[in-house]
């Protein structure tokens, strides 16, 4: 049975509202904003954040960071898995590299990092690193999706490569390259934050989120926190829309497209 | 149905037992008559003042890397007595941690190392690593640079001084404001760096007194209710302070022990540390005359105001 989007929205309303009552108690409770602070004092710590006139810069090196792992690891990842999905040469020869990415803790790599760049690459190459192999993985299944009967018709017609790229291929692959584009960059937020932290540029959200654990502006660290939280979802809202009309693209009856 | 029953049982025993932990962890202490206070020391030169109180087992102590340890024990009873820096002390109380101070353990031990020639103010203008924020170190270097009017486009944070002091050896950071015996530790591996500045002449020259670097500090309600301990606590780190002083080698392996510092480079730290043991009037004279200097210069590094009266311990 199919809900209506009201009731949908109903109940999210409440999860939030929920969320939103249990962080207030939690916070009268303990009665101490060094530990949790309340949600009135990160509104006018966020107001103040938001007001100040260096903000736009903060945001911007940090975004700008996101964008250049994002694409790094989009761009490579995809090359890479495309790579492995149609040639079983390349998949054992990058399989184990991409094992080892897979499972290598974001903490080493970004020690290392520090010592190797300086300090304003370094959350571009963690976050390209870590979402890489992700991407790659997940295109390289989407090729594994092709339908093999398809693409046995298309040799048997010999439908050339470019139709049967544009017609067969893409539309497979492209719901799965939109679901890694969307876990690398919901991703590369949150990693590149991590390693501005640890980094410390000279700009951006993670310096900041420091600064403020190191001042005890606990309100001020909650307020960056919600922030790179609407940041997440709204990047998510973007690729989203992608999405509806990726699968729409991929909807209709592929073998008609291709002859 | 019957299976869902049970694991609902399950759950609420599980829950029980939770709770049981939780008391157990929690309430027993409280039953023990004269608990041993606790005690929280961030490594290196603030811990290595209380070498001696490690060995007398009458303190359980725990061993900090970043002031946020302290931080979080001294605001959930998880400990009555922490060694921090001068200025994260008055941070604290400012942000509304019930904490007085009750001794300063030693004045300032900070250095500038490079490869490259020329003094404090050359290498902040080009490139000069600082070990964290809002560290005895961070706090200095933005009073000093204010007072001279410097610029300090080339100062540039790192997360820690052991981060800063490889990033220094690998020859990735030109020069770097360190503490000791990160300075020590520094120097016995590369004989291409030397000592650029010494950060506590540059201090005394400019404003004509020594800054305290380390303190003690003791939660208000330890202070009020076992005054005992508090004296017994006093008397212990002026011993541990002096016996630091004069016994560098011993106190080296201690803290090789305790704290996970270099040995070798410890020991030689020492004497470059600046220990001394101040209380009532005379840490009272020192801290606030330093705290004056961060307000006037630097007031988000101790949360914009003055310590209160009550901050300082009266004995």
């Amino acid at each position: 049975m199919r809900r209506s989007t009201w009731t949908i929205s109903l109940f999210s309303a409440i999860g939030l509202a929920s969320l939103a009552i249990a962080w207030w108690a939690g916070s009268v409770l303990l009665g101490n904003s060094l530990l949790l602070p309340t949600p009135s004092e990160t509104i006018s710590a966020l107001s103040g954040i938001v007001s100040d006139p260096g903000f736009a810069g903060e945001l911007l090196a940090t975004a700008y960071r996101v964008f250049k792992g994002f694409a790094l690891s989009f761009l490579l990842g995809s090359a890479a898995g495309a790579a492995c999905g149609f040639s079983w040469k390349a998949k054992a020869l990058l399989s184990p590299a991409l094992a080892a990415l897979r499972t290598v803790p974001f903490i080493s790599l970004s020690i290392l990092a520090i010592i190797w760049f300086p300090s304003g690459t370094v959350p571009v190459f963690v976050a390209f690193l870590m979402a890489f192999p992700i991407v790659a993985s997940s295109v390289m299944e989407g090729i594994g999706s092709v339908d093999t009967d398809l693409e046995e018709l298309s040799s048997v017609y010999s439908v050339p490569f470019s139709k049967r790229a544009y017609r067969l291929y893409l539309p497979s692959v492209m719901p799965y390259v939109v679901s890694a584009a969307s876990q690398s960059l919901g991703m590369s937020w949150k990693i590149v934050v991590s390693a501005e932290v640890l980094s410390m540029p000279a700009r951006g959200i993670g310096g900041r989120m420091d600064s403020a654990k190191a001042f005890l502006e606990m309100p001020e660290l909650f307020a960056w926190t919600l922030l790179l939280v609407a940041l997440g979802f709204a990047t998510d809202a973007l690729l989203e829309a992608i999405r509806a009309r990726a699968f729409g693209w991929r909807e209709g009856r592929l073998w008609q497209r291709l002859r | 149905m019957i299976g869902k029953v049970f694991n609902m049982r399950k759950g609420w025993a599980i829950l029980a037992l939770l709770f049981i932990v939780v008391l157990q962890a929690t309430g027993m202490e409280g039953c023990k008559a004269a608990p041993k206070p606790k005690v929280v020391a961030l490594n290196g030169v603030t811990g290595l003042g209380l070498a001696l109180l490690f060995e007398s087992g009458d303190y359980e102590i725990e061993v900090g890397k970043s002031a946020d340890v302290a931080v979080a024990r001294l605001t959930s009873d998880g400990a009555e007595i922490a060694a921090l820096p001068v200025s994260t002390a008055a941070l604290l109380r400012n942000k509304g941690v019930p904490i007085r101070i009750a001794a300063v353990t030693n004045y300032g031990s900070l250095y500038v190392v490079s490869r490259a020639e020329g003094g404090l103010l050359q290498s902040a203008s080009s490139y000069l690593g600082v070990p964290g924020k809002g560290t005895m170190p961070d706090v200095t270097l933005a009073i000093l640079l204010a007072e001279y009017k410097s610029a300090s486009s080339g100062v540039q944070h790192h997360s820690s001084p052991v981060e800063l002091a490889n990033l220094l050896l690998a020859g990735k950071a030109q020069a770097a404001l360190l503490p000791e015996p990160w300075v020590s530790q520094v120097l016995a591996k590369d004989a291409g760096l030397r000592i650029t500045s010494d950060i506590q002449a540059e201090w005394r020259a400019k404003f004509g007194f020594d800054y305290p670097l380390s303190c003690v500090v003791v939660t208000e309600k330890f202070a009020d209710e076992r005054p005992d301990a508090l004296k017994k606590l006093l008397s212990d780190i002026e011993k541990s302070v002096d016996w630091v002083k004069s016994n560098p080698g011993k106190a080296a392996a201690m803290a090789a022990e305790k704290l996970s510092m270099d040995p070798a480079a410890t020991e030689k730290a020492v004497p470059r540390c600046n220990f001394a043991y101040l209380d009532g009037p005379a840490a009272k004279a020192a801290s606030s005359q330093f705290y004056s200097k961060v307000l006037q210069y630097a007031p988000t590094m101790i949360g914009g105001k003055l310590p209160d009266e009550a901050f300082y311990l009266d004995n």
